[in-house]
């Protein structure tokens, strides 16, 4: 461990960095200029420089640091690190792209603050995957949470935005604070608050079978159970979802969801909690909250007439397959877990902004948002229903789709755990069947339905574009998804103390 | 016989804080529960001292009891019209969310009373109040030194958070 | 006073803040519910910094503080701004959106 803070260190800080700097520069250049074109392309073109540095990180992997740590084991540039760091640099281009014409139209906000509030809140994920300490987990955390609760309220004179912020803001607070109370148990129980250390004393406390220990990771998985929106804390995530302006939503159901697993994993695995749980039945609890939620998400968004509120109920079941994966890192500390989690979050991050950009794209062209608007949507803009459909039957798990592999994976990874997870596995996959109804009857619609109005919907540049990046990267995902689970593996396995012994 | 002094102190803040506490959930008008709100935050400072941390009991109080709490009346201020009415109804399943926190309460008391824990190890001594400097500076150099063991990256990080939180209030609170 | 005793001081705060969260319905106490959290994260920290002999637990108050009041400033902006909307803010009372 170096002894004080070197250029090294802050070169690790660089993508991070980077992106808050950016997030300053858009919200200056908002004041000079007027020109909406300058300060969009200003923030897409500028994103590149943390993707540059985190591609720098991933490259010079032997240059940095020997423990890959800096400022004091705080910061932590793992293969993990980097590719949460690369994920989240991906939703905010796609977030920024697809907002551009909505911005304008729907909200109240000048385009260069909006970009500039997301960029903040991005930096905020990047360092939630990146942090080797709970202090600076809980302040990333607040980074990411603060500009999420402001983003779901700008709507223009729209009351459910109002109140969509509201209702975060509470329950956000309140998970921060049930986090902490977490936070602080685990403080006392090991006496520190770094990761790694937190990773050696749980062995020795979990000997005493210590109750406080459990008792902070129920509280720290309950704290990032709303961010991921599990059930029971799912409540009032339709509600926001659905209020919010729709690129807000976006970045809600992918960047918030794939922070609070960043953290979340970085937190039970690095910290060395997973370790301990097999033999507290932890598990458990972690498997039936999988199985209550995917099962929830997926048979109540049968009932949804709005497009929102309908991928809201669907994000809550994918969260619940991502949670299947969890348990089976609950149960034997199983590295597979993790690689199943982090190949899902990439699929499902790729899609989801594919399957959003379509309901952006026609909220921008006729502003409405319900199931059945969706009628004709394929004669209408034949190209966005066509990668919207597409992308739909990937979240479904439709094979040969991206999404069915990562399904696959990791329900054949909690398959490996042996008869204890069997149940939750068949559950998964009914599941996956009832899902395909609700998807497959959005595509049936924009396909096969007769519209009430037949005229064309000029799509706007943004629109498309996005779309096309999303179709791209999912016929990359889908055909390289092999490369993908070889490449993450040993960012998965990384985060697993290697000391695990007794 | 002596009275021991800091026991009888904290036994009486204790009962203040769990008291005011209640009082700020159970206050029918809004103003009465944010008065009740300062005493709790009063009270927790008052445990702050006990605990010889003279200077995290100086920020609570002008943090805490100063700024939050006025900031807190503001928001009162202009969003109640009328203070004479009972601004505060209860949710129906009160008696619910009660049972789940009583048993939340015992079952923290539970594990804290019958688990060792690290902090259980060391003595009731009054360590901290003898290091050198005082502990205001050892604070400070934990606070933001480059040459030592420090949290200077939780202090940066906060720091973009205080200028989220401003940019963002000001987006959320302008009239267009 | 033995550690245990700021302990069920600091977990009874915090369940009485926890239930002021769902049983009152108006986003201020609310609010004022989630400070009463907070403090109680902070009382554990502070006993537990005091009986580790460690000042990171003061840290993480020092630095809690300063992050709750963020969270604050952002929180009751947004609570005003509904008001501005409309005029009356009951949590069940916000069922443009149904639960």
């Amino acid at each position: 461990m170096t002894s004080h803070i070197d250029g090294i260190q802050i070169w690790m800080l660089a993508p991070e960095l980077s992106v808050v700097l950016l997030g300053f520069l858009v919200l200056g250049l908002d004041l000079i200029t007027h020109n909406r074109r300058v300060v969009a392309a200003t923030a897409l073109i500028g994103l590149l420089i943390p993707l540059g540095f985190t591609l720098s990180l991933v490259v010079k992997q032997d240059a940095l640091t020997p423990d890959h740590t800096a400022f004091f084991h705080m910061l932590v540039v793992d293969g993990y690190a980097l590719f949460f760091q690369f994920l989240f640099l991906v939703i905010g281009f796609g977030v920024l792209l697809v907002s551009y014409g909505y911005v304008e139209k729907f909200l109240r906000v000048t385009i260069g603050e909006y970009y500039s509030i997301i960029l903040l809140s991005l930096a905020g994920m990047m360092l939630m995957a990146s942090t080797g300490e709970l202090i600076s987990v809980y302040i990333s955390l607040e980074l990411t949470s603060i500009p999420l609760y402001i983003l779901a309220g700008l709507s223009r004179s729209d009351t459910r935005s109002a109140e969509a912020a509201v209702k975060y803001v509470l329950l956000g607070a309140m998970s921060s604070a049930i986090l902490l109370y977490g936070m602080a148990l685990l403080y006392g129980a090991t006496g520190t608050t770094d990761l790694t250390e937190i990773a050696r004393n749980t062995q020795a406390a979990l000997s005493s079978g210590n109750l406080v220990l459990l008792a902070a990771d129920v509280f720290i998985f309950t704290g990032f159970g709303f961010k991921i929106s599990a059930v029971p804390f799912h409540m009032w995530a339709p509600d926001i979802y659905e209020g919010a302006p729709t690129p807000s939503t976006l970045f809600f159901s992918v960047g918030s969801k794939a922070a609070g697993f960043a953290a979340l994993l970085r937190v039970f695995i690095f910290g060395g909690l997973a370790a301990i749980s097999g033999g507290t039945y932890l598990w458990v609890m972690v498997a039936i909250v999988a199985a209550v939620t995917m099962t929830l998400g997926n048979v109540v968004a049968l009932l949804q007439t709005n497009i929102k509120r309908m991928m809201a109920y669907s994000s809550i079941g994918q969260a619940g397959y991502l949670l299947v994966g969890f348990a089976a890192i609950m149960i034997s500390n199983s590295p597979a877990g993790n690689l199943g989690i982090l190949a899902f979050l990439a699929v499902y991050v790729v899609t989801n902004i594919g399957a959003f950009t379509g309901i952006i794209g026609l909220a921008d062209a006729t502003g409405k948002e319900n199931i059945r608007d969706f009628d004709g949507l394929g004669r209408r803009a034949p190209f966005i229903a066509a990668g919207m459909g597409l992308c739909l039957l990937s979240l479904a798990g439709i094979p040969p789709m991206a999404g069915f592999w990562g399904k696959l994976f990791i329900l054949l990874t909690a398959w490996n755990q042996g008869s204890a997870l069997t149940w939750l596995v068949v559950l998964g996959l009914i599941n996956s069947a009832i899902s395909i109804v609700y998807y497959a009857n959005v595509v049936w619609r924009m396909f096969v339905a007769e519209p009430e109005k037949r005229d064309r919907l000029a799509m706007s540049g943004s629109v498309t574009l996005t779309m096309a990046v999303a179709v791209v990267g999912i016929l990359a995902l889908t055909i390289a998804f092999g490369f993908l689970l070889t490449g993450l593996g040993g960012g998965a396995g990384g985060l697993f103390p290697t000391a695990t012994t007794p | 016989m002596t009275i021991d002094v800091p026991a009888v102190a904290f036994w009486v803040i204790a009962i203040i804080l769990v008291g005011s506490a209640l009082a700020v959930v159970v206050m029918p008008k809004i103003v009465h529960a944010a008065l009740f709100l300062v005493a709790v935050f009063g009270a927790a400072a008052g445990i702050y001292v006990l605990l010889n941390a003279e200077f995290i009991a100086i920020v609570q109080v002008l943090i805490y009891a100063g700024a939050v709490t006025i900031l807190i009346l503001f928001a009162i201020m202009l969003t109640q019209n009328s203070m004479s009415r009972v601004s505060n109804p209860f949710s129906g399943q009160w008696w619910l969310a009660g049972l789940i926190c009583v048993l939340l309460a015992a079952g923290i008391i539970f594990a804290v009373n019958s688990s060792p824990m690290a902090a259980g190890a060391a003595s009731d001594a009054l360590p901290l109040a003898n290091a050198a400097g005082g502990t205001v500076v050892k604070l400070g150099q934990l606070l933001y030194s480059p040459f030592a063991y420090s949290y200077v990256l939780p202090f940066e990080i906060a720091s973009v958070v205080l200028l989220v939180a401003i940019v963002g209030a000001i987006m959320i609170g302008r009239e267009e | 006073m033995p550690l245990n005793a700021y302990l069920i001081v600091g977990a009874l705060l915090f369940t009485i803040g926890a239930a002021g969260v769902l049983v009152r319905r108006n986003p201020l106490v609310m609010f004022m519910s989630i400070e009463l959290m907070l403090n109680a994260v902070n009382l554990s920290f502070m006993a537990f910094a005091h009986f580790l002999d460690s000042v990171d637990g003061w840290m993480f108050v020092f630095l809690v503080l300063t992050v709750a009041a963020a969270e604050v400033v952002v929180g009751l902006a947004i609570i005003v701004a509904i008001f501005r909307t409309r005029r009356e803010i009951d949590v069940d009372e916000l069922n443009t959106l149904k639960g």
